[in-house]
């Protein structure tokens, strides 16, 4: 009879090849995180809430606070709308992006948006607006105001996320929903006002707007 | 995270997500079963990163994660295993190697999880005893007593087994 570590590596013969990646693990992982947050989120909104609730029973609360702006926080982003219909997108250079959520949370606070990791969406000839839409901020280079009401109806931001070997770099761009085409390479020269590119290399942050 | 730290995890996840799946599947049998235990160990492991790797305990980290995951399962009626007298979607003819693997497969399979553990830890991923009693929670006595008896079970089954047709008997 062969010997248990024979017997074990017999076993393990003809494996499949592997069906997921580090890029897996880390996006499922950045979603548990801000699952665990949001429940965290929700216990604190419960215990403010209780608190109010008590204050108003108690006749201290004066008028009920003005409605305020949302903001949602992932370690990869942050995105706040405020009450002028503006959006401030601010990405954390240092952390992977996950597409689906930036997308779906943009969409939430009525931008419409396309995100793509490892491509990069567009439309030729590119679409004049895009500087009414899109604003950076040289005092903040990783951050963009976006004004979703300077969109002409039938366009979509289209955000392209690429990995770089020493970081990362996220392009933006206006498409015409109905015609656009999508490439696996990150846009190099464009026309002036086309693009807003923000590239991380670790904590050093670089922004570009053409035009 | 910082992009170091990414960069670092994931060099980690590249290098061990193969060898973290071989351990989980001898310990259950199920190939796609053990790549999502694997994923969720990994998981668990970024959400500790910086604790973790202060410690520099990585792979014990993930395989503590692995055992204690594969082992719980076994309490859940709805994962129970369900030992087959005949390993299924076995092709009709197929070469001696293949009948043997089969057959080690069909005699693991019905060592208790406890057991099947422990032989894994201990002989194939080399771990010595008191580091196997540490990851499965447990004294070192037991580990000894459970690499016992779970060589006697597989030595057993495997002279139970048909090699030809990969059936153990209950033995």
């Amino acid at each position: 009879m062969p010997d248990v570590i024979t017997m074990l590596r017999t076993a393990i013969d003809e494996e499949p090849p592997l069906g997921f990646d580090a890029a897996d693990v880390v996006v499922r992982a950045q979603k548990a995180r801000r699952r665990h947050t949001a429940i965290a989120g929700l216990g604190l909104a419960g215990v403010a809430a209780g608190t109010a609730l008590a204050l108003t029973l108690t006749g201290a609360l004066g008028a009920a606070p003005a409605g305020s702006a949302g903001t949602i926080q992932t370690t990869a982003f942050t995105l706040v709308e405020h009450a002028d219909g503006t959006a401030t997108l601010t990405i954390n250079p240092s952390v992977l992006l996950e597409p689906r959520t930036l997308q779906s949370d943009l969409r939430q606070d009525g931008i419409p948006a396309m995100v793509t990791a490892g491509r990069f969406c567009s439309s030729h000839p590119s679409l004049a607006d895009f500087n009414q839409v899109v604003t950076g901020q040289k005092s903040s280079p990783d951050t963009m105001t976006i004004n979703p009401a300077a969109m002409p109806p039938g366009t979509e931001l289209s955000f392209g996320y690429f990995r770089l070997s020493s970081g990362q770099e996220t392009v933006a761009t206006l498409i015409n929903t109905n015609s656009y085409t999508c490439d696996s390479t990150a846009p190099i020269v464009w026309p002036p006002g086309a693009v807003h590119r923000v590239v991380g290399h670790g904590e050093i942050v670089t922004s570009i707007t053409t035009g | 995270m910082r992009a170091d730290a990414v960069e670092e995890f994931t060099a980690y996840v590249a290098a061990c997500s193969p060898r973290m799946r071989r351990t989980a599947f001898l310990m259950c049998g199920d190939w796609q079963r053990a790549e999502d235990e694997v994923q969720t160990a990994l998981v668990k492991l970024y959400l500790s990163w910086d604790r973790v790797r202060a410690r520099r305990s990585l792979d014990s980290f993930v395989r503590t994660t692995l055992v204690r995951a594969l082992i719980d399962a076994q309490r859940r009626p709805w994962r129970r295993e369900q030992p087959r007298a005949v390993v299924p979607d076995r092709a009709a003819a197929e070469p001696m190697a293949v009948e043997d693997r089969l057959t080690v497969r069909a005699a693991l399979a019905r060592v208790p999880p406890r057991q099947r553990a422990v032989l894994v830890l201990r002989f194939y991923d080399d771990c010595d005893v008191a580091e196997t009693a540490r990851m499965i929670g447990c004294s070192e006595g037991t580990v000894k007593s459970q690499t016992a008896r779970g060589l006697a079970r597989l030595r057993e089954l495997l002279a139970t087994c048909e090699p030809s047709s990969a059936e153990c008997s209950e033995g």
